[in-house]
């Protein structure tokens, strides 16, 4: 019965009425929006591996393990020998292994030495495979993809010669000149370190490494017969995934790795690290959330104010709806319908401007910042945490409301 | 049986004097009560306590069936709603609804009068109130005596058993005056509706069947000496 009332005394004081549903809207947006950053930023950490259950390196920090092999940041401490890596691959167990081998770099980017089990099972974002826009996997000893980023930045295409450089501070001092690599494919987009990659096979890792062994290139020319494949004996590698048939082997194979007898092994169950890693950093996602919730404490404070100042000009205006029959409580209800209609328009007004935003600003973020932001319905949590506004929306007409609830009390008619 | 009868009224404002002390006033359903005396009275504090807005302090005013003295102030409100008119000497009009939105607002706080109306009966009304053209335009397009007519036809809506004007006309000129005064009796002559109308402007008088002089009916000391005092 207040329906129409409401929207024309909203309407009245439109400018007022339209600054409230603003800061609402504001609120809201920042408040959905800090929380679609944070669960883009949690969801890109955590999804940038899946389907792996173990990653196997050196005995040393789960945390650095789990930094070299996925994210490609820090180095190992140790490598793995090929023999264990063939031992635990033919484990009854083990559905598929993807050895790694790091230590080298391109300008600036990593050059990971793997083999065609990275693409055929290697997940990230819970089931996207890495795959080529252009080219093929690496085969021939020489052969090397590279990642979306590498050739966005480089401008490099399929057939290039490129030199890779021996170590990974981003100014190597000995490139491995006498090992040129050809490029044969390049990687689609991920949204994840791989993009910042270049992939090579552990033949071409073994071989552009002959003649390496003192740490240094040597000046004696190579017989070619030695990059033949069959030729090359690959030694150790830094690390490999691990993909298991039934998850129940879990614990019986990490103990079986923890307590790997030729050479100390770890096995870390990347899932879990990465949990654990972005619990470290839950801090960011709590201030995050509190700012969020500050500016809405101030959309509220606006509504109160302009409200409660909206009440004593409009004393008149009450006591004729009092003459008219209206109850002190239906005066009281009027004002906490109209909070409510702010609150309610701000929310549908905030949540245009939360898809507006993220449609406008999915390509820089995914550009500058690599969150990955995708633009879905509203979830269940922000469908509650709506409700729970619309909830509090006419709450906080209460001090406006009993305010006007009281002066219609008071005030006769006249 | 009269219709409205008030016994041994007593009336103040908290903390102040007493402002009303009437020992007896009763009138017989459609008859009309031209009430009048010096402002300062207690001439709308009488109304508002017969609208139920003011309680008494003591004493009894049963209208109809009704003792509103007996009512919780919930039950006062309801009754006003769906049993009074009220005109004012200002019109008292929202000004951001539109005429006919502001003519129809008795009807959106009371059921009561809205179910005992219909539309053809309002729009018979304001024809009457020779307002037609003017419904969907704003308040302040109107001039003052289009505006009183727009607040008695809100008075009138969905069949009022009691009518209140409170100084209807001291904004009007003679013109409005006797337009408004002549509308007035026509539709209190059609529904036999029974009115209490208070002014200072006695020339008004043979518009109704009864007249008091609120001086007169008050017994308080006050209306005598100290607001005589007051008034100098
Ligand atoms: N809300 C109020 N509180 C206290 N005193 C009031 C109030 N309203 C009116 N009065 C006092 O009551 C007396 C009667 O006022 P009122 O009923 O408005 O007289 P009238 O309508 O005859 O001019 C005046 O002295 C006035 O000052
Ligand atoms: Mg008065």
């Amino acid at each position: 019965m207040f329906n129409f009332i409401t929207l024309r005394s909203l309407k009245n004081r439109a400018f007022t009425s339209l600054l409230c549903i603003l800061s609402i809207a504001l609120s809201v947006m920042l408040y959905l929006g800090i929380q679609r950053v944070r669960k883009g930023a949690e969801d890109g950490f955590t999804h940038t591996i899946s389907q792996t259950d173990f990653i196997v390196g050196a005995k040393g920090g789960a945390l650095n393990l789990l930094l070299y092999s996925v994210f490609h940041l820090g180095s190992p401490v140790n490598n793995v020998r090929m023999s264990s890596y063939e031992e635990i691959k033919n484990l009854p167990g083990v559905k598929w292994t993807i050895p790694m081998s790091l230590g080298d770099s391109y300008k600036g980017f990593r050059v990971v030495g793997t083999d065609q089990n990275f693409f055929e099972h290697y997940r990230f974002r819970k089931d996207k495979k890495v795959e080529l826009i252009e080219g093929q996997i690496p085969n021939g000893v020489f052969d090397v993809v590279i990642g979306a980023e590498v050739a966005k930045r480089l401008k490099h295409k399929v057939g290039d010669d490129i030199v890779l450089t021996h170590g990974i501070q981003s100014e190597g001092l000995y490139h491995h000149e006498k090992t040129p690599f050809k490029i044969v494919g390049i990687l689609k987009n991920t949204e994840t370190p791989i993009d910042k990659s270049v992939y090579v096979t552990l033949h071409g890792m073994e071989a552009m490494h002959i003649g390496w062994e003192t740490g240094v290139p040597s000046d004696e020319s190579i017989d070619p017969n030695r990059y033949l494949p069959e030729n090359l004996e690959i030694k150790q590698i830094t690390s490999f995934m691990v993909g298991l048939k039934n998850r129940i082997a879990i614990l019986k194979l990490r103990r079986f790795i923890d307590q790997y007898e030729a050479e100390p092994l770890m096995a870390i169950i990347p899932a879990l690290t990465l949990q654990e890693m972005w619990q470290t950093l839950s801090y960011v996602e709590k201030v995050l959330t509190l700012v969020g919730l500050a500016v809405l404490l101030v959309g509220f404070l606006t509504i109160i104010i302009a409200l409660y100042t909206s009440i004593n000009e409009r004393r008149k205006e009450m006591s004729i709806f009092r003459s008219l029959g209206a109850h002190p409580w239906q005066i009281f209800g009027l004002i906490l319908y109209e909070s409510f209609l702010l609150v309610f328009f701000g929310i549908i007004l905030g949540v245009i401007f939360l898809y507006g935003f993220m449609v406008g600003l999915k390509p820089i973020l995914e550009a500058e910042f690599s969150l990955f932001l995708e633009i879905t319905a509203l979830s269940k949590d922000e469908w509650s945490f709506i409700l729970l506004l619309l909830v509090i929306a006419p709450l906080i007409g209460f001090i406006p409301g009993f305010r006007a609830y009281k002066n219609s009390l008071r005030d006769g008619l006249s | 049986m009269s219709f409205l009868k008030i016994e041994s009224l007593e009336f103040k404002y908290p903390k102040g004097p007493t402002i009303l002390s009437i020992p007896h006033l009763s009138l017989e359903e459609g008859q009309g009560l031209f009430l009048y005396g010096p402002s300062g009275h207690g001439k709308s504090t009488l109304l508002n306590l017969i609208a139920g807005v003011l309680a008494v302090t003591s004493g009894e005013i049963s209208i109809g069936e009704t003792k509103l003295h007996q009512l919780s102030a919930g039950k006062k409100d309801k009754w006003r709603g769906d049993n009074l008119g009220y005109v004012f000497q200002q019109f008292n009009l929202i000004p951001y609804l539109s005429i006919f939105e502001n003519i129809m607002l008795p009807c959106q706080f009371s059921k009561e009068r809205k179910l005992k109306t219909s539309d053809k009966e309002i729009h018979e009304l304001i024809e009457r109130m020779n307002l037609s053209s003017f419904i969907h335009r704003p308040v302040k397009d109107l001039s003052i005596g289009q505006q009183q007519r727009v607040a008695l036809c809100r008075a009138l809506v969905g069949k009022p058993k009691l009518l209140l004007a409170d100084e209807p006309t001291s904004a009007l000129d003679e013109k409005n005056t006797t337009e408004l005064m002549n509308l007035l009796k026509e539709e209190r002559a059609k529904n036999q509706l029974t009115t209490i109308f208070v002014s200072h402007d006695l020339r008004l008088k043979p518009y109704f069947d009864i007249h008091h002089s609120l001086v007169d009916l008050n017994q308080s000391k006050l209306s005598d000496s100290k607001m005589e005092a007051q008034n100098v």
